[in-house]
């Protein structure tokens, strides 16, 4: 016999929690209060405690799954085989909701945003929120919205009345499948839209000469001692550098104010593909660390990114942002800003190509990379020098040397 | 967060190391042996009975829950100070008041499972039920200890608040009428540096929450929240002068909740890992009362384990009382709010009873 321990409603009115990752195995021996999943809010992430001790029997979810509240995160096969499910969540609704829920299929609700006005006159007007296509903000219900709807009924039923007009397609025909964004993901969406809707972009491409980089890292690569360093490494090392030249690139535009803050100290933030999404962890005083140092921090920060152990505070406080593409090829891109940043750094393949040095043709490492800035405070002369300054470390790493204090 | 000029005027006698100030030992050498192991036992209980209630919520058995861990000293020192006919206004976050006030375990467990029985003490409890809206049974105390002192009865009013309630319209109209018609209520206020996410420096202009007590007419007492003593000794005095008919005292207990406002938030997003760190390392309230019951020789480590033992049995019982109750039922929403429904509830209600029979 086996314990169903269903998602409870860890926040005040969650309907919703995006499975973090499972602290147990199927089969593994668990005890009472012992955490066995971690389950992630639009507020927090927290752990779920077994409410007995015994084996688990099942995990009925997977990593970065969207569970409703109420449903069956997983099954415990219980030493005492006398309770056939833990007391229900206070205030929730016991068999009858439940066998209304599984025998109508309906597993989610669905959020409808509406004005509480907008809500009235869809009462009013005999029209069903949850049957309307919201064109406002987010998705929310205007007022129009229901009229449309409304006067699109009228239509219709006109249509059966009459036996003409608008034939409704046929109820069978739903060849799609509708998926909620996961919290992770909507938490991007809203970012970037704030980005691209309230800063003026531009984006500057350059090509830079890499051969020092390339020849640079083959020499140090033989040092058997110390982590391996990785180009993105070094290129976060040489931005760092080449931000405490352009130190109008390392501010963040503060949008109420009008103003821009000026950082010291060069926090990088490194996009970062993982499954559940582009995440940005970032690397605090990149200008006093060694690359050894930040190869390793860059790490583990992918690896946490990557298994979704990425805490807020992990991503939090960049100055600048670097987007590594070049781990999956591409040769240009128009990077969105991360605000309150002004600026991002695509960095793309370092590729042979054919390029005319001193007069000849030969091949040479190249690597594009394409720098997005926000122009009301950066012009694209800006991004130039940027981008040029950039490119005398790319070519020439020991350069570095000079910077030493 | 205690600058160096606001410790100036904290009372402390019991300091974060374990060690007694000079007043402090003064005040210990008065209290009897009973007394000292009490502000352990209690402190221990509620603090096994928190953590535990934490869990109960990830496991979805009791709903939304306010953590009180670093908050044991202000609310057991300052309710072991009353005597059973005074009137308690609480919080939300105020179990160890109301465990200390005689309210069963099971009882607090109920309140949290939305169950009305959560509110309602045993028979000669003067306990309140919490007060969720902020800063609203404040004037209430004040109203109780007027009535108190219109009947001539002995007994004094407390209201419990945080630092936040102190912004609100009702803890100002309190103060001012219980300095007019000099009440004997005590305002303890625990002041845990952050009303949710708000900290103190965005919440008051004034350094600290008892200068405003001169405002008003009466006085205004900071103490160090994390010590139980100091808590226990202040709490007594304001008491003395309340039941003496010298008026209402504005307590600030200057303390640190280690955990998230309630069960649906995460203070990671808004306190400084240092800050916490500072507190629940250095100046744990339960801890540091520990230490100076075992330089004392009044404490050993197998007494230690076999009061926990005691404790994890206590509320292992108070867990399965309260969870032998029926859920509450939705029906209840209507029966306890409002003593007279308006039409619109009377048609929800009917609605309800329709849709599910009116059980859960």
């Amino acid at each position: 016999m086996s314990v169903a321990f269903r998602l409870p409603d860890i926040g005040e009115g969650v309907a919703e929690a995006e499975v973090v990752r499972w602290l147990v195995a199927e089969g593994e021996e668990v005890e009472e209060n012992q955490p066995v999943i971690e389950v992630q809010t639009d507020k927090a992430v927290v752990e779920l405690p077994a409410p007995a001790a015994g084996r688990i029997a099942s995990l009925c979810w997977k990593i970065g799954d969207v569970v409703p509240v109420g449903e069956v995160l997983y099954r415990l096969a219980g030493q005492e085989e006398e309770k056939p499910d833990p007391p229900p969540t206070p205030g929730a609704s016991g068999g009858d909701e439940k066998n209304l829920r599984e025998a109508t299929g309906a597993k989610k609700r669905k959020r409808v945003l509406a004005a509480p006005s907008t809500r009235r006159l869809a009462r009013d007007l005999g029209v069903d929120l949850l049957q309307v296509e919201g064109t406002g903000v987010h998705g929310r219900v205007t007022d129009d919205d229901v009229r449309k709807a409304a006067r699109s009924n009228q239509l219709l039923s006109a249509g059966e009345d009459g036996q003409t007009g608008i034939v409704d397609a046929p109820s069978h025909a739903r060849e799609w499948v509708e998926e909620p964004l996961i919290p992770t993901r909507r938490k991007i969406a809203d970012r970037l839209l704030f980005s691209v809707t309230r800063k003026p972009h531009a984006t500057h491409f350059d090509e830079l000469a890499a051969d020092g980089l390339v020849e640079w890292r083959k020499n140090r690569l033989h040092d058997p001692e110390g982590p391996r360093l990785t180009y993105m490494a070094i290129l976060a090392k040489l931005v760092a550098v080449t931000l405490k030249h352009h130190p109008h690139f390392n501010v963040h535009f503060l949008e109420d104010e009008q103003k821009v803050r000026r950082f010291s100290s060069v926090s990088l933030g490194i996009a970062t593909d993982t499954p559940r999404g582009l995440l940005v962890p970032v690397i605090h005083q990149v200008e006093r660390k060694s690359m050894e140092r930040i190869a390793e921090e860059l790490g583990q920060l992918t690896e946490w990114a990557r298994e979704g152990k990425l805490l807020p505070k992990h991503m939090k406080g960049s100055t600048f942002t670097i987007s590594n593409a070049g781990a999956l090829g591409g040769s240009w891109a128009t990077p969105i800003i991360n605000p309150p940043e002004v600026a991002i750094l695509a960095i793309h393949p370092i590729e042979q190509k054919p390029v005319v040095r001193e007069g000849v043709l030969t091949a040479g490492w190249q690597m594009n990379v394409s720098l997005s800035f926000d122009h009301r405070v950066l012009d694209g002369a800006d991004a130039i020098r940027f981008t040029k300054t950039l490119g005398e470390y790319v070519s020439d790493p020991g350069r570095l040397v000079k910077e030493l204090v | 967060m205690l600058t160096d000029q606001r410790q100036e005027n904290l009372v402390q006698y019991l300091l974060p190391d374990g060690t007694l100030s000079g007043r402090g030992m003064e005040i210990w050498t008065r209290l009897n042996r009973e007394t000292k192991l009490r502000f352990y036992r209690e402190m221990t209980l509620v603090r096994m009975f928190d953590r535990r209630a934490i869990l109960l919520q990830r496991q979805g058995r009791i709903g939304t829950y306010a953590p009180l861990e670093g908050q044991e000293a202000t609310q057991i020192g300052s309710a072991m100070a009353l005597k059973e006919e005074d009137w308690i206004f609480p919080s939300y976050r105020e179990h160890g008041v109301a465990m200390i006030a005689g309210m069963p375990i099971a009882n607090i467990l109920l309140y949290w499972m939305g169950r009305v029985e959560g509110c309602k003490p045993p028979e000669g409890v003067r306990l309140l039920p919490p007060s969720v809206p902020i800063a609203t049974q404040i004037p209430h105390a004040v109203g109780a200890a007027w009535a108190a002192k219109l009947r001539r009865e002995s007994s004094v009013a407390v209201a419990y608040f945080g630092d936040g309630a102190t912004s609100e319209g009702d803890f100002h109209e309190a103060c001012n009428f219980a300095g007019v018609f000099r009440v004997p209520v005590i305002l303890f206020c625990q002041n845990n540096g952050y009303a949710i996410s708000v900290p103190f420096s965005r919440q008051s202009a004034s350094e600290t929450v008892a200068e405003r007590a001169a405002a008003y007419g009466f006085p205004g007492v900071r103490v160090d929240g994390n010590d139980v003593l100091a808590v226990y000794d202040v709490m007594t005095e304001a008491v003395k002068r309340a039941r003496s008919g010298q008026g209402p005292t504005l307590i600030e207990a200057v303390t640190y909740r280690k955990g998230s406002h309630t069960t649906a938030d995460d203070a990671k997003r808004y306190r400084p890992d240092a800050e916490v760190a500072e507190w629940v390392q250095k100046k744990d309230p339960l801890k540091r009362y520990i230490h100076l019951l075992r330089a004392e020789g009044l404490l050993n480590e197998a007494e230690e384990k076999e009061w926990e033992q005691e404790c994890k049995r206590r509320i292992d019982e108070a867990i399965r009382e309260a969870e032998s109750r029926p859920p509450a039922p939705p029906t209840h929403l209507f029966a306890h709010v409002y003593a007279q429904l308006s039409p619109n509830e009377r048609r929800q209600q009917k609605q309800l009873e329709q849709d599910k029979g009116g059980v859960g």
